[in-house]
C-alpha cells in the first residue's frame, strides 16, 4: 500500500507548520526497520510474520481531532498486543511461542504444532479491524457533542481468508480455536493430518497477507477501496488515479503515480504546500 | 484582522508573538497591547508567562483564556515537580497537558493561541498549542493578528545558524514591522531568550518612542 500526504498545517491564511507528518503508523512490528522475514529463526520471527502487521493511518481534516482519533486507535492496538502476550489465561496457557522454557527447534514435532496452531490465529488487531473500530468511534462521536472532524485512510496487510478443505477455516469461532489448540498440544504426533494442513496453508501462498485500504469519512462511512483520496484536493487526484491506477503497478510505478498526483495539486490547487509530499509504503516488511 | 471576531465584552489580545529556534536556544518576541475592540485596554500587558525555570508560554487570542490556562498549567507543573522532584518535566509533556485541557473544552468557544517553549533534557523545543487542541512542534511560529506581517520579515531574513544577537535583532525587527502595520499590536516590545541555563528577558522597548524614519533603514 502506498500512501502520500502533504505536510502543511494551517488554521487560517498562515501556514502554522510545514513539516507535519499526516501518515501515522499505529502498529509496527518492525520498529528498527529491519526485515525480519528470516526463516532460520522461525520461533521468534514467525510470530511477527503472522501476528501483527503494520497498520498506517493517513488523516485529512482537523489536526487536533485526527491526533485524538489516531491516538485512541493506537492505544487499542497496543492494548490488544499486550493482552495477547499477557492477557487472558486461556491464551497464556497455549502460548508456546512466548514461553522461554519451550524448546523451539523446528525439528521437535510437538512444539512445532503448538507454534503452528498459533500461527494461524492472530490475536492482534489488523487493519480491517482497526478500520471498523474507527468507524464506530467516529459514528459515536458524531452523535454526541464532540465530533471528529477528520477523514482518514487506513491501510495495512490483512491475513488472507483461508479456504481449505476442512476444519482449518481462516477465522472460526473462539471455541473451535481453543479445541484446535488443545488438540495441537495434546495430540502430538498422532494428528498428522493437522500438521500437514497447517504446513500446507503456509506454503501454498508465500505471502499469506493481502493489502487492504479503507476509506473513512468524517460522517462514519466506511468503504474498502483500491485507491482513494481525502481532503480538499482529493477531487483533483481521484481522476488521475481513476485513469492510471491498475492492480499490477510495481512500487516504482506507484510512487510515480503519487508524485504525478501531487504535481497536479501544485499546478492547479490554490493552496501551495511548499514541502514535497511524504510518501510511505506499507507491506509485509514494514513501513518506509 | 483577528481570526475570531470577539464578543464585545471580552478583552482580546489580538497581538503578535513570534518565536524561533536557533542553535542552542529559543528566541521569542512579543508586543504588549491588549484591546477591547477598538479601545486599547492596556499597553503594558505581560504576554510571556513563565511556566517553570526553563519553560515559557506566550499569550495570543483571548487574554482571560490564555492567562487562566497558562496559570493553571503552571500550578500543575509545580505540583508535578514537587511530587516527582528527581525528574524535570519536559516541554512535550507540558504542551500535551495544555493541549488536552483545551481539547476537552473545545466546545466552550475559547480563544487561545499559545506557544510553549523551553529547553529540557532533549534540547530546545517549541510547541504551538491552539484552542482547538492542535499541538504542533516546530522551529518557527508566529501567532496573533499581526502574525502575517511578522512572518514576512522573519521568513525572508532568517538564515541557518543564526547567533543569539542576530536572532534577537531579527525578532525585534519583525515585531516592530508587525506593530507598524497591525492596529491591534503595539505598546512595548519584549524579547526573551531561553538557553540551557533557563530563560531571561533580554530586551524591552517602548514602541511609541521609536523614530519611525530611523528604525526602518536597516
Amino acid at each position: 500500500i502506498l500512501m502520500g500526504a502533504d505536510s502543511s498545517l494551517s488554521s487560517s491564511i498562515t501556514l502554522t507548520s510545514r513539516n507535519v507528518d499526516k501518515i501515522k503508523v499505529i502498529a509496527n512490528p518492525f520498529p528498527s526497520g529491519k526485515n525480519s522475514m528470516d526463516h532460520d529463526n522461525m520461533a521468534n520471527d514467525s510470530s511477527t510474520r503472522h501476528d501483527q502487521q503494520v497498520i498506517a493511518i493517513a488523516s485529512a481534516g482537523d489536526t487536533a481531532d485526527s491526533e485524538r482519533l489516531v491516538g485512541s486507535l493506537s492505544a487499542q492496538v497496543k492494548q490488544m498486543e499486550f493482552e495477547s502476550i499477557l492477557g487472558s489465561d486461556v491464551v497464556c496457557i497455549f502460548d508456546g511461542m512466548k514461553d522461554s522454557s519451550v524448546d523451539s527447534k523446528p525439528n521437535d514435532g510437538g512444539t512445532n504444532i503448538a507454534m503452528n496452531s498459533l500461527l494461524t490465529r492472530s490475536p492482534c488487531l489488523d487493519a480491517k479491524s482497526v478500520a471498523f473500530l474507527a468507524r464506530g468511534q467516529i459514528a459515536d462521536a458524531l452523535r454526541s457533542r464532540n465530533r471528529f472532524n477528520t477523514c482518514v485512510l487506513i491501510g495495512g496487510m490483512v491475513p488472507l481468508q483461508k479456504r481449505h478443505g476442512h476444519e482449518m477455516e481462516g477465522v472460526s469461532s473462539f471455541s473451535e480455536h481453543i479445541q484446535e489448540q488443545v488438540q495441537a498440544t495434546t495430540g502430538e504426533a498422532t494428528d498428522n493430518k493437522n500438521i500437514s494442513n497447517l504446513i500446507k496453508s503456509d506454503d501454498t501462498q508465500n505471502n499469506p497477507f493481502e493489502p487492504n485500504l479503507f476509506w473513512l469519512d468524517e460522517y462514519g462511512s466506511l468503504q474498502q477501496i483500491e485507491y482513494g483520496a481525502h481532503g480538499l484536493g482529493s477531487n483533483f487526484i481521484l481522476s488521475i488515479l481513476d485513469r492510471k491506477y491498475s492492480k499490477n503497478l510495481t512500487q516504482e510505478e506507484g510512487v510515480r503515480l503519487l508524485e504525478d498526483c501531487f504535481e497536479q495539486l501544485r499546478t492547479r490547487y490554490i493552496i501551495n504546500c511548499p514541502e514535497s509530499p511524504c510518501i510511505k509504503c506499507i507491506d509485509n516488511s514494514g513501513c518506509r | 484582522n483577528p481570526i475570531d471576531s470577539p464578543a464585545p465584552s471580552k478583552t482580546h489580545l489580538f497581538d503578535d508573538d513570534i518565536e524561533f529556534r536557533i542553535d542552542g536556544g529559543i528566541v521569542t518576541a512579543v508586543d504588549s497591547r491588549a484591546s477591547l475592540g477598538s479601545f486599547v485596554g492596556s499597553k503594558t500587558t505581560q504576554k510571556v508567562l513563565p511556566i517553570s525555570d526553563n519553560i515559557l508560554g506566550t499569550m495570543a487570542g483571548g487574554a482571560a483564556d490564555c492567562s487562566y490556562w497558562i496559570r493553571k498549567l503552571k500550578a500543575e507543573i509545580k505540583r508535578y515537580e514537587v511530587a516527582d522532584g528527581s525528574r524535570k518535566i519536559t516541554v512535550a509533556q507540558v504542551s500535551r497537558l495544555l493541549a488536552d485541557y483545551l481539547y476537552g473544552n473545545r466546545g466552550a468557544d475559547l480563544s487561545v493561541g499559545t506557544m510553549i517553549m523551553g529547553f529540557d533534557k532533549y534540547g530546545p523545543s517549541v510547541y504551538y498549542v491552539d484552542n482547538k487542541g492542535t499541538r504542533v512542534a516546530g522551529d518557527l511560529f508566529s501567532v496573533g493578528s499581526g502574525s502575517t506581517f511578522a512572518l514576512g520579515v522573519l521568513d525572508t531574513e532568517r538564515c541557518e545558524g543564526m547567533k543569539e544577537k542576530e536572532a534577537i535583532a531579527l525578532g525585534i525587527k519583525a515585531i516592530r514591522h508587525a506593530t507598524f502595520r497591525d492596529a491591534y499590536s503595539g505598546g512595548l516590545i519584549a524579547v526573551y531568550v531561553i538557553t540551557r541555563k533557563g530563560w531571561r528577558k533580554v530586551f524591552s522597548e517602548d514602541l511609541a518612542m521609536i523614530n519611525v524614519n530611523e528604525s526602518f533603514t536597516c
